[in-house]
Formats: C-alpha cells, structure tokens, sequence
C-alpha cells in the first residue's frame, strides 16, 4: 500500500542521512497508523515537526566528519544566504526622501532623533555587511578552489554567479545615472529637465529591479549548491562559521533598527540627515531639510524573518562545527 | 484532563518504560504507549526520541523484520529509567498526599 502524498512529503523534509536509518520504517510505521484511521494531516503534520527538529538537532547522526562538515556548511548558508535576500527590500525601504520644513521643536524630537540614530545603523550595518560578504564570498571561492572533488570546475562557475549578479546590477545603476536630468528649467510649473533622457532613466530603473531580483535568486541557488556540495578544507569552514557569526549579528541589529524605525515613525519620528552631510550640502534653501522616508515595515518584516532564520542557523553551525573539529581531531 | 497533562508528559519516559516490557518495533510502541497512558505518539515525535535514545546508548535496534526494527532496552537505559522512576515516585507520593491533606 502506498502512504499517502502528504505523508511522503512531509518524510521528504527529513535529512538524507535520516532516512536512509530510519525512512523505511517510519513509512510502515504511518501505514499503519493510517489503516487504523489515523489522521492524515494529523501524521503529516507531526512528522514535519520531527523533520525540523531533527534538522535543528541533528539527533541521529553518524559521527562521520564528512557529514558533519556538510552539515555545518549547510547551516553557514541559511545563516548567510538570507542577507542576500533581504537586500532588495531594503534597498527599496531605505529608497524615497523628501522636502520637509521642520520646527526646532520637531528637529529636537526624541522621536526624529530615534528615527535618524536607526536609519544610520541600518545603513551602516547594510554597508559594513556587504564589504563582509564580499569577503566571505573570496573566502568561498577561495575553498572551492581548494575542494576535493570531481566537479570543482562547474562549482567554481557557480560560486561566481553573485559577483555577476553584482556587476550586472551595478553596470545597469550606472547606465540610469547616465541618463537621469541634471539641470532643469522651470516656468513656474512643472520641472522641465533640459537634458538627461528621463524615459530611458525609467526604463533602466525597471530592468535593474528585475536584475536585482533575478540576481539574488540566482545568487542564493547557486551559493546554497556550491557550499552543500563543496568540500572544502577546515580552514575555509571556519572562516564561513565566522561569516554565520556575523551575518547573523548584522541582520539582527538591522532589524531591530527597522522596529525602532517603525515605532519612532507612529510617533511621527523621521529621519533627518545632519545638514553637513555631503549628500545635502547647498542643496536646499535654509529652514527646508531632506527627510528620509524609509518604508520601516517593508524592510521590517523580512528583516525580522531573516534575523531569525540566520540566528537559529547559526547556533546549528556552532554546534555542527565543535562536532567536526572533536570527530577531526 | 488527561490530554492537558499529555502535553507535558515526557515522551523520552513514556518510551522506555514501555521497552521494560519487552523488545518492541515502532508500531508496537505507539500501541503499548497509548494502552499504558492513553496518549497515542506521532511517528515524528517517536522516532526522535528513538534516534536519540539510541545515541545515548539508552537502547538499541535489532535486526529488521518485515521492514521493522525492533527495540530493547540496554542495561544502562534500565538504570537510567529507574532513578528517574524513582523521583518521579517520590514526587507523586509527596504530591498525592499533599493533595490529601489539600481535599
């Protein structure tokens, strides 16, 4: 008798190893359980619990070092790859700004100054991970150079597709540059730019959310290839379980700044940059100043996502790496 | 009230107490388990305390028959169980007349 779909899913989402000991039974098991009048979606539903915490735990398997090593470059990548996730959205929160006459009063808001203290460290942590994730990107690239198998040369190819992703969206953001307006003329209505190309510019700003999207799909499926498949030597698995560290702190502090934002913001708290940012320097006639309007709940809630993911992933890697050091040894 | 309290039963006990009876394959268990204290466990929560009994050296599997592993429990698990029987006794003694007293 064949167990039912839900059933086979759900005994899906074991680790490989898992049901290689245990998958043949655990099927007869529900089989079983089913013929008495067991609920399906009852079973299903406890054997997806068992699958994640087995996958949390790791309770069960081989003290083999390969696997083991596998198992913490698996848990580095969940911790890391939802950076490159949250990325866009970000990106896209952090993006409008706008004219804003502010009193003295509201510029010296607890609110306005929460608000612009969280969209600095937001930025900041968005700036400083990148420069680590690139350097955790080399030291992969780096490990697959090393890696013992057959394969490596498809896995170096992979490994490079974010560094495409990167330079295609950056090629794309440097193209719309280009052919944004820089000076315009105005006969008291509407700004009419005098040269630039403003439809192209729109064009291009289109197509580099579609590269950018397509960028971190791409990134995140061959990364999560490259690092399950790859293996590398011990030096480079510590320099990813430090990568887990840090991409796990940086997305939290991210979004605990996006919650702070969000709640400085219903106490009507925006971000203001200081008027001696380089940005804004002359731009603006006295008394008007560039306020920042993030969309806090738009980079919040994936941030939020993210931070946990990456937190529970990397207390996984922890313990997955002391278990191949101690196996190794 | 009894499935309240199945809540915060613990399966890993449940287990093995159910294993002093006797060898016993998954199917068996689940049975035995639910006849003993009317909780049925789901094969996903069985089968993570099996894996990690077995780790800990509590049980261990025998040969397969039909598609089925049975279990038994190992003389180190047996000790294991009875000194944590025994304060779970103590506790439920303690408790009970406590309770007396209370009613």
């Amino acid at each position: 008798m064949r167990a039912p779909r839900l059933i086979d899913a759900s005994l899906a989402c074991y680790p490989a190893w898992w049901r290689d000991v245990y998958g043949e039974e655990i099927r007869r098991i529900t089989q079983d359980l089913a013929a008495d009048g067991g609920n399906e979606m009852r079973l299903a539903g406890d054997l997806l619990r068992g699958a994640l915490t087995t996958r949390l735990r790791g309770t069960g398997m081989a003290p083999r070092p390969e696997l083991w090593a596998r198992r913490t470059r698996v848990s580095v990548a969940v911790a890391t790859l939802p950076w490159i996730v949250v990325v866009p959205f970000v990106l896209a929160a952090m993006g409008g700004h706008s004219l804003r006459t502010l009193s003295a009063a509201t510029l010296a808001a607890p609110a306005t100054r929460i608000s612009s203290y969280a969209f600095e460290v937001m930025q900041l942590a968005l700036i400083v991970s990148f420069c680590a994730m690139a350097a955790g990107w080399g030291a992969l690239v780096g490990g697959v150079r090393r890696a013992a198998r057959p394969h490596r040369r498809h896995l170096m190819l992979l490994s490079c597709v974010p560094l495409a992703s990167f330079l295609a969206v950056l090629g794309l953001f440097i193209a719309r540059m280009t052919q944004l307006p820089n000076e315009f003329q105005s006969h008291g209505g509407p700004l009419i730019p005098l040269d630039g190309n403003p439809a192209a510019a729109h064009a291009l700003l289109v197509v580099l959310w579609f590269a950018l999207v397509a960028g971190v799909l791409a990134s995140v499926w061959s990364l999560a290839l490259v690092t399950k498949h790859a293996e590398m030597p011990m030096l480079y698995l510590r320099s990813g379980k430090r990568m887990a560290t840090f991409t796990a702190i940086a997305l939290t502090l991210m979004a605990v700044s996006a919650v702070v934002g969000a709640v400085a913001a219903a106490y009507h708290g925006y971000p203001v940059p200081s008027l001696d940012n380089f940005l804004y320097t002359g731009r603006y006639a006295s008394g008007q100043y560039p306020v920042e309007l993030p969309g806090w709940r738009l980079a919040g809630v994936p941030l939020t996502a993210a931070a946990v993911v990456s937190l529970t992933a990397w207390r996984v890697a922890r313990r997955a790496w002391s278990t191949t050091v101690s196996l190794t040894d | 009230m009894s499935n309240r309290l199945g809540r915060t039963q613990d399966p890993t006990l449940m287990v093995l107490t159910s294993l002093t009876g006797g060898p016993k394959h998954g199917y068996g268990l689940i049975r035995d388990i639910d006849d003993m204290t009317g909780i049925t466990l789901g094969p996903g929560t069985l089968y993570g305390v099996l894996a990690r009994l077995e780790e800990e050296g509590l049980i261990e599997a025998l040969a397969a028959e039909d598609r089925r592993r049975p279990y038994r429990i190992t003389a180190h698990g047996a000790a294991v169980l009875k000194e944590r029987l025994e304060v779970t006794a103590k506790v439920a003694r303690i408790g009970l007349r406590r309770l007396g007293a209370f009613t």
